[in-house]
């Protein structure tokens, strides 16, 4: 398996990620990606932007945990993960979760549970620059359940 | 360097910021839990408010794998608080 897992205050090209896990091998049928973006609006405030930090060395053990994980759960040949830290703003580019499998099913569920599962155990912290004033963001409702969908009993 | 047992204590986010501290090495010479460690380090550092430390949605670290306050510190030990994470 593949598997490539980045924290980065660089910016990133999604097309060079894209082809690194297509080029895996003739095996890959399916390639799922989620990028996402800051957004310039939070829960009603004006977003100018955003500082992310993270913990150096946790954090990269923890995504190529969750990696190790969905490739447990499905078809996983493999797996990118890419997320920025440092000063970003509406419009940037903020992580990238790329996932490739034999089929689709495996590629899409796989990619959603990376996602899921980054974003209430990876160890980022965002602050936002909103109306002119800094503030540290806190944990979403909507995210922790988006998790609880991935349990299995 | 053959000094005392240290462990290396960090402080990430919120948190850094509210006892305006990101990291300390601390002598610690036998195993203690988190808990007790947070007395210790309240006791002994003018910078550690125990009340920071020990509020309740704080997360643990050690050794980079996150722990409950009963999880035994050893020397040499790397000892992490932070709160919830919001990345993505």
């Amino acid at each position: 398996m593949l598997k490539k897992v980045t924290v980065q205050t660089a910016d990133f090209d999604v097309g060079k990620e894209t082809a690194l896990l297509t080029s895996i091998s003739k095996e890959v049928g399916g390639i799922n990606t989620f990028l996402g973006t800051v957004r310039d609006v939070n829960e009603g405030d004006r977003v100018t932007g955003l500082r992310l930090e993270h913990y150096p060395g946790m954090t990269e053990k923890q995504i190529g945990s969750i990696i190790d994980r969905a490739a447990v759960r499905w078809n996983v040949l493999g797996a990118v993960v890419i997320h920025r830290v440092g000063d970003l703003f509406p419009g940037d580019k903020i992580v990238f979760v790329g996932v490739a499998s034999r089929h689709r099913g495996d590629a899409y569920q796989a990619c959603e549970y990376v996602m899921d599962s980054l974003k209430t155990e990876a160890t980022f912290w965002k602050k936002e620059i909103a109306e002119g004033e800094a503030r540290w963001l806190t944990t979403r409702q909507t995210d922790v359940d988006a998790l609880s969908k991935w349990q299995t009993d | 360097m053959t000094g005392r047992p240290m462990i290396k204590v960090l402080f990430f986010a919120s948190l850094k910021e509210k006892l305006s501290l990101d990291a300390l090495e601390f002598p610690l010479s036998e195993s203690i839990t988190v808990a007790q460690l947070i007395d210790e380090l309240a006791r002994r550092e003018a910078s550690i408010s125990r009340e920071v430390l020990s509020a309740d949605d704080v997360l643990i670290a050690v050794d980079q794998t996150v722990v409950t306050s009963d999880f035994l510190v050893r020397p040499g030990s790397e000892v992490a608080f932070f709160p919830p994470v919001t990345g993505g």
